[in-house]
């Protein structure tokens, strides 16, 4: 298997199944850490056994944090189905929405529907949570990527070919 | 990233934004008596990353110092650490301490881009 897709594979399965699991998943609340961190892992699982080069290599940094947050969103938003996260967290958004049309604010019926989990989590509801998973999984493990490129890039000796 | 301006779905924007932030009101700017969705040291951390990426390219001389040496970039966070773990931090020391992590970072992505289109920034 391709080194690049290897390393985006380990470290997003091990980023989504800890995003989605209770309280450990809580550690995104700080800037996405988990994700930020899952890169940083990628990088030194790609790099470890790459030979000192003049320049680091950031392109391939960016590639490989985009691909472990790619992978990470969906495997969060599997563990979240498993774990019944998706759902308790949309009981919270439902309540609000509900307090909110009870002040008087007009609330959608597609909104409520979209929150509505008393028939357990609706697809619009599994799609959304996907779609934030992966994007806000991608660009912050894309930055966790460069740093760890920046981080973990053996410079080459000067004199060396 | 402003709740203040979605009257009612205020909470369905803070849900959309809740992955990446905890969004504790105390701990976050307000708008017309409204929490942002996002915490003092978070709004710190992207506006530090937004100015990163508008002063970089111009400030060339710096940028190619620091991504000859890339290991200093986890300098910076230094701050933000030792505001974290203190008890007694302020929204203010939050903030800033947001934005001197996050400006270094921009020139990551600036120079990946560079290297990705064969024309580097620096």
């Amino acid at each position: 298997m391709n080194e690049k897709l290897k390393s985006a594979l380990i470290g997003g399965v091990i980023v989504g199944i800890a995003s989605g699991l209770p309280y450990i998943g809580a550690v995104n609340t700080a800037c996405c850490a988990l994700y930020i961190g899952g890169g940083v892992l990628a990088l030194y699982l790609f790099m470890k056994d790459l030979p000192p080069a003049e320049k680091a290599p950031y392109g391939d940094g960016a590639v490989v944090g985009l691909l472990v947050g790619l992978i990470g969103g969906v495997v969060a938003t599997l563990t979240l189905l498993v774990t019944g996260g998706i759902t308790d967290q949309a009981d919270q958004v439902i309540e609000s929405l509900r307090m909110a049309g009870g002040q008087g604010v007009d609330i959608p019926q597609g909104i409520l529907e979209l929150f509505d989990t008393s028939g357990g989590a609706s697809g619009g509801l599994i799609l959304l949570n996907l779609v934030l998973s992966v994007v806000t999984g991608a660009i912050a493990a894309c930055i966790g990527g460069l740093v760890g490129a920046a981080i973990f890039h053996k410079k080459q000796a000067t004199g060396d070919a | 990233m402003a709740p203040p301006f979605a009257e009612g779905y205020a909470d369905l924007l803070r849900w959309v934004l809740h992955p990446v932030c905890h969004q504790i009101s105390e701990r976050s700017f307000h708008l017309f008596g409204e929490p942002l969705a996002a915490c003092h040291r978070c709004t710190g951390l992207y506006a530090g990353f937004t100015f990163g990426l508008l002063i970089w390219p111009w400030w060339p001389g710096v940028a190619a110092r620091l991504s000859a040496n890339p290991r200093w970039i986890v300098v910076f966070f230094v701050p933000l650490l030792v505001d974290w773990a203190m008890v007694w931090n302020t929204p203010a020391t939050r903030f800033v301490t947001g934005v001197v992590a996050g400006f270094p970072v921009a020139l990551l992505p600036l120079v990946a881009l560079g290297e990705r289109t064969a024309e580097p920034v620096t």
